[in-house]
């Protein structure tokens, strides 16, 4: 009897907890956009946490709409939108991924990627997650370089079982390569390549060297 | 008169068809040994590469570089003079760079050259081997090279090169140790007779340069100023140029320069007033492009998770003293990051946030909301855009790394 009363009163206290952890969220939307707004982004919310998806990304969003000065309407359909792109990004990434990697994944449809490509990736997800990968996809498309080549080159370094240290690596030689006027596609392909032929070697080392 | 520093040497007689080909036989040699060498150098490297595996690691950066992207840079110049003269020449190089995380930078070059002027030609073949540290303000670089030419020009050039580099200004002093090409000469012998021989002239002098370098939008521009010193005859010896590049396309440039410039044994180049126009086509190797020279680097933004928790970020702010940063995990209010006097041209601020994916933004020094360098931007719904921010979890972090 007392087991059940202490389960009831746990369960309570979570209740209590929850709810004015969500109060405080809605407390930010209030105090940072007008009644109006606040209310139309808290409708879609409640929608996207009745569909147990991250709502905290899609009040940042909404908080960075009224930090910079954007119209009611557009803080709206900007929340809107990166509700539907984070619906999608769960949906090909499976129900288990992480709320880093639904943002990183919606950013990656965001610029472009399709959702087979994030369904690929997950086929291929490593113990460490899908978030540095996803974080490659994004820049290899924000670069420019085309969808399908990019998730192949993100496929590739999967494969090879590179960590976020490679993707990271191969995102600061592109860079360097895109700055000396090489075409992004052309780098990322051979960079990758060689990522994936001696990525040890090019990984820095925590006490600053190189492997 | 000869020149301080400069010495002669006789040679018994070797003929005068052996005065031009010995010259010319010796800087084929020296290109086929150079050339061996490359190769076999690479050899023990690629025997150890698994196919379809990683290269194994390689302790030296010397080594490593072998296994590195090649760079061939072909310049074709054409240079016209204030005494109605000019000079045609094609520059080639093979350049291997590596890069450590630590800004440590070897180099290796091999060099051809050939230069052609009114009825006489130069041809050269050299190698060259740099090491220094390279950061993103400041840089120091000392390189050691040696040549061999035959024709109108020097016959063998060895250089020590001392480079500095602070902002955008760049010291070079080269020192260099010449033995000029032969001309006939004659030796006294005994009985009053006389033996038809040729003497090598050797003179060495140092060179000093101070250069200016400045982006102007795709334009590189610089400006250089320069004295010779330990070598009393020369022509010249201060000279000031102005030098533009302009890229043409990813891998081709256009180069315009012109003012006075030193004579230069080792490129067949006369002294004087000069205008110049060349091609500079870069082409990278299979391997991976390198980045052209002069490129200019953009401090990224540092992510340093701390033990005790949060993360220290900071970013290159200099001149400023501060700067802001907002984003989804600062509820997009913004918080100041600060110059300290350890390092007075970073901004830092340490923030306590979950592992994650975020968007931010930066001003820096009271400028326009950005995109923190190094971050992927991705469009913010509101027509602008916001930086791409994946802080790590501790347990990547001790795995190896993360991603900005």
């Amino acid at each position: 009897m007392s087991g059940q009363r202490l389960a009831i009163g746990l369960a309570v206290l979570l209740m209590v907890i929850t709810t004015a952890g969500a109060t405080a969220q809605d407390a930010r939307l209030m105090r940072r956009l007008d009644a109006t707004t606040a209310h139309a982004v808290a409708e879609i919310i409640d929608s996207a946490r009745a569909q147990h998806l991250p709502f905290e990304p899609l009040i940042q969003k909404a908080l960075e709409g009224g930090s910079k000065g954007a119209s009611a309407e557009m803080i709206v359909a900007a929340v809107r939108r990166l509700a539907t792109r984070l619906q999608v990004a769960r949906n090909s990434l499976g129900a288990d991924a992480t709320e880093a990697e639904l943002v990183a994944g919606a950013a990656a449809l965001d610029l472009g990627a399709d959702t087979q490509s994030l369904r690929s990736l997950r086929a291929q997800k490593p113990e460490g997650g899908l978030t540095g990968p996803l974080m490659g996809l994004a820049y290899l498309l924000q670069r420019g370089v085309p969808p399908k080549g990019s998730a192949d080159i993100v496929r590739s370094m999967l494969e090879a079982h590179l960590s976020d240290a490679e993707f990271a690596t191969l995102q600061r030689l592109v860079d360097q390569d895109i700055q000396a006027g090489a075409p992004a596609a052309a780098a990322a392909e051979v960079r990758s390549r060689a990522l994936i032929q001696h990525g040890a070697r090019l990984r820095p080392r925590t006490d600053g060297g190189t492997r | 008169m000869r020149a301080r520093g400069e010495r002669l040497r006789e040679h018994p007689n070797p003929g005068s068809s052996g005065r031009e080909a010995a010259p010319a036989m010796r800087a084929r040699r020296f290109t086929v040994v150079l050339l061996v060498l490359s190769t076999s150098s690479f050899a023990p490297l690629a025997a150890q590469v698994p196919a379809g595996g990683r290269r194994p690691a390689v302790s030296s950066p010397w080594l490593a570089l072998l296994t590195d992207a090649a760079q061939l840079v072909v310049t074709p110049t054409f240079d016209a003079f204030e005494v109605g003269s000019s000079r045609a020449g094609v520059d080639a190089g093979i350049q291997w760079e590596h890069r450590t995380s630590s800004d440590r930078i070897v180099r290796l070059g091999l060099d051809f050259g050939a230069a052609w002027r009114a009825a006489s030609t130069y041809r050269r073949t050299g190698v060259a081997a740099a090491y220094g540290l390279e950061g993103d303000r400041a840089g120091a670089t000392l390189q050691l090279s040696a040549a061999v030419g035959s024709g109108a020009g020097a016959r063998t050039v060895f250089s020590a090169e001392a480079s500095g580099r602070a902002g955008a200004l760049r010291m070079n002093v080269r020192t260099n140790l010449l033995h000029d090409h032969a001309r006939p000469d004659s030796m006294a012998l005994p009985g009053g007779r006389f033996a038809p021989s040729f003497v090598t002239e050797s003179s060495r002098y140092t060179d000093a340069e101070l250069s200016a370098h400045r982006l102007l939008g795709k334009l590189q521009a610089s400006a250089t100023i320069g004295a010779r010193f330990g070598q009393d005859h020369a022509e010249k010896d201060q000279w000031a140029f102005a030098q533009v590049v302009a890229p043409l396309h990813s891998r081709l440039g256009l180069e315009l320069a012109a003012g006075w410039q030193p004579e230069r044994r080792d490129l067949a180049q006369p002294p004087g007033a000069f205008g110049r126009v060349a091609l500079r086509l870069a082409v990278p190797s299979g391997n991976a492009p390198a980045p052209a020279p002069g490129t200019k680097r953009t401090a990224t933004l540092a992510i340093l998770p701390l033990p005790s928790g949060g993360y220290r970020l900071s970013v290159d702010c200099a001149p400023a003293t501060r700067a802001e940063l907002k984003g989804d995990l600062t509820d997009w209010e913004p918080v100041v990051l600060r110059s300290d006097r350890s390092a007075p041209e970073r901004c830092s601020v340490v923030l306590h946030a979950e592992p994650g994916v975020y968007h931010i933004v930066m001003s820096i020094g009271g400028g326009p909301w950005t995109v923190p360098p190094g971050l992927t931007p991705v469009p913010d719904g509101f027509g602008g855009l916001a930086g791409l921010l994946s802080l790590p979890s501790p347990v990547n972090v001790e795995r190896g790394g993360h991603q900005p």
